[in-house]
């Protein structure tokens, strides 16, 4: 493997670190869209990761895709910080995206109810008898 | 990777967010419908950043607690409206009874006095007829029927709203100890920083009720709303109720008095108890003080009419009608005095073929009375009175509901629940999670694809 290809590597390397650590940031603030109920920054948010997914693929390919053509031992041909750094924030990531995996699959129950409950609210009220009786009740199926 | 082990502790505290702010929304949808419930909105804080260094890290967003949207000025504007409303309500409730008994209709007051005068009229062209004569005792008859029958039907009214009276007061004296018990649980939770919620609704729509009954100024204090009279009798302090009495006065009406046994019935003026009193002790006595004057002076000039005449025996001519001396009470007591057709005094010379009294009789038709007009024009002008009465408060009516309505529409665009609003952001975040739930599978992917990283080359 020449000199500018182990360059080019590394680069993409730590591009693909920097990409991780964008990702984790991203995953972090859709959280908080979502405990904010603030649906325009969640929306953002999650194109964003789309976004973040589709590049991380593509240089993890790269990468790998180097490796394979490399005639040395993989290990030593990126960085072992780099390295380091990618396996640790890549766990961090794995279990930062169990609990947002978690927060949408309570958030999306909570949201399929509340939309049963809006599609069944037929606005049918029953008012009492008497001038000054106003009662209103509504009913809903679950 | 300060960021990544804070965001892994973020996501706790939005998942109970998260659930706080879903929460309001589902307490708005379920209560969408309830009157007087406020739109809730969850109040989300930043929680404090981490400092990394010159690097503030941000900690996500906790849950401060709830907030009902409310505008204290229109909730104000509503309350001053349901005042007027429901004064002007019971004031036309009333009127709208009343109105049928003068109208110019078959058997009301001035059919029956015209009715007469034509039976004068009969009976002079024929003064010993006896069914000529008979015709004019009956038109007399029925004329003072229709005087009592008005007279009746105001008492009859009055009596009514004076049990209103009773009624009100009594409503009046338990909204207010819900009002006070209320007051205690909302002092507690202003105490914490809390915003009163369903509580502060729920008195809200109380004071609307009391609103409904009578004028009630509100103070927000510390310790709760703070309720007075229009006068500034207290109603409500803290977690106190003051009750209202009622009393029989000297005219046999309920009179209101304060928790001091002040009299404060003049000075309640709107609200169905305002409404209810200016009916019963303004509009109603003044229509009976008309009613009476008319019935008295009309029977007097009748009477002083027979009196200048000679009946058919030549005697001079006694009392048409009965009416006391003193004018309250006349149409309601006022009746036929002869029943022999004879006793009409048609003679002017104690002839029983003269006819040349009648005339006199019939002159009380044309003749202005002591008020100042002529029978017919008085009784027209009470009508209008009336029909003039019911027209106005009507239209007051109609504009306070115009008016409260257009409030009310103003009350809810600020706190009012929007199913539809809702379930459209719902269905924005399900498409939202949808998407997000598609990133975390090609996360989880991701990760095998960054571990094979180093594994394919090392094989």
């Amino acid at each position: 493997m020449n000199h500018d290809a182990l360059q080019k590597r590394d680069r993409v390397a730590n591009a693909y670190l920097q990409q991780l650590q964008a990702l984790a940031l991203e995953i972090s603030i859709a959280m908080d869209a979502i405990a904010a109920n603030a649906l325009p920054r969640f929306q953002e948010s999650v194109a964003k990761q789309e976004m973040l997914c589709a590049s991380l693929a593509t240089m993890a390919n790269t990468v790998s895709e180097g490796f394979r053509l490399s005639e040395q031992p993989l290990l030593s041909c990126i960085d072992s910080a780099v390295e380091l750094k990618i396996r640790s924030t890549s766990g961090a990531i794995r279990e930062l995206n169990l609990k947002y995996a978690a927060l949408l699959k309570h958030s999306g129950r909570s949201i399929a109810l509340l939309i049963s409950l809006c599609r069944s609210h037929t606005g049918r009220f029953q008012e009492a008898r008497g001038p000054r009786l106003k009662h209103q009740t509504w009913s809903c199926e679950m | 990777m300060a960021s990544l082990s804070t965001s892994l502790l973020t996501a706790v505290q939005a998942l109970g967010a998260d659930t706080g702010a879903l929460q309001v929304t589902n307490n708005n949808i379920a209560n969408a419908s309830t009157p007087g419930y406020s739109r809730q909105v969850a109040i989300l804080q930043e929680a404090a950043p981490t400092n990394d260094g010159n690097i503030s890290v941000g900690n996500g967003v906790v849950l401060e607690g709830y907030q009902s949207v409310r505008d204290e000025l229109v909730q104000t504007q509503i309350q001053q409206e349901t005042q007027a409303q429901s004064g002007a309500n019971a004031q036309l409730a009333s009127l709208q009874q009343i109105q049928p008994t003068f109208t110019t209709s078959t058997q009301d007051i001035g059919t029956e006095m015209s009715a007469m005068f034509s039976s004068l009229s009969a009976l002079s062209t024929n003064p010993t007829s006896g069914s000529a004569g008979q015709a004019v005792l009956t038109a007399g008859q029925n004329l003072a029927t229709a005087f009592n029958t008005a007279s009746t039907t105001l008492t009859s009214q009055q009596a009514g709203l004076n049990t209103q009276v009773t009624q009100d007061v009594n409503q009046i004296n338990k909204i207010t100890q819900q009002i006070a018990a209320l007051n205690p649980q909302i002092a507690d939770l202003n105490a914490t920083g809390q915003d009163g919620g369903t509580v502060q609704d729920q008195q809200n729509q109380l004071v609307l009720s009391l609103s409904a009954l009578t004028s009630v100024a509100v103070t927000k204090t510390d310790n709760g709303d703070t309720l007075t009279t229009g006068n500034g009798t207290p109603l409500v302090v803290g977690s106190q109720s003051f009750s209202l009495q009622t009393t029989t006065g000297s005219n046999g009406m309920q009179q209101v008095l304060d928790q001091n046994g002040a009299h404060i019935t003049s000075s309640l003026t709107t609200g169905d108890l305002g409404g209810t009193i200016q009916t019963r002790d303004q509009t109603i006595p003044g229509l009976l003080n008309q009613l009476d004057t008319l019935a008295n002076q009309f029977g007097s000039a009748i009477n002083a009419a027979q009196a200048q005449g000679f009946n058919q025996s030549g005697a001079t001519g006694q009392n048409f009608f009965n009416i006391p001396t003193a004018v309250a009470g006349s149409a309601a007591s006022i009746s036929v005095a002869i029943t022999d057709p004879t006793q009409i005094a048609t003679s002017s010379d104690g002839t029983a073929g003269s006819n040349g009294n009648v005339a006199n009789l019939m002159a009380v038709q044309t003749n202005a009375l002591p008020a100042g007009q002529t029978p017919g024009d008085t009784y027209a002008n009470l009508v209008y009175q009336v029909g003039s009465l019911t027209s106005n408060t009507t239209a007051e009516s109609g504009a306070t509901t115009a008016s409260l309505l257009q409030l009310n529409d103003q009350l809810s665009s600020v706190s009012g629940v929007s199913i539809d609003e809702e379930s459209t952001n719902l269905i924005s975040f399900q498409t939202a999670y949808e998407a997000a739930a598609r990133v975390v599978t090609t996360v989880q992917a991701l990760f095998s694809v960054t571990l094979a990283m180093g594994t394919v080359a090392a094989e």
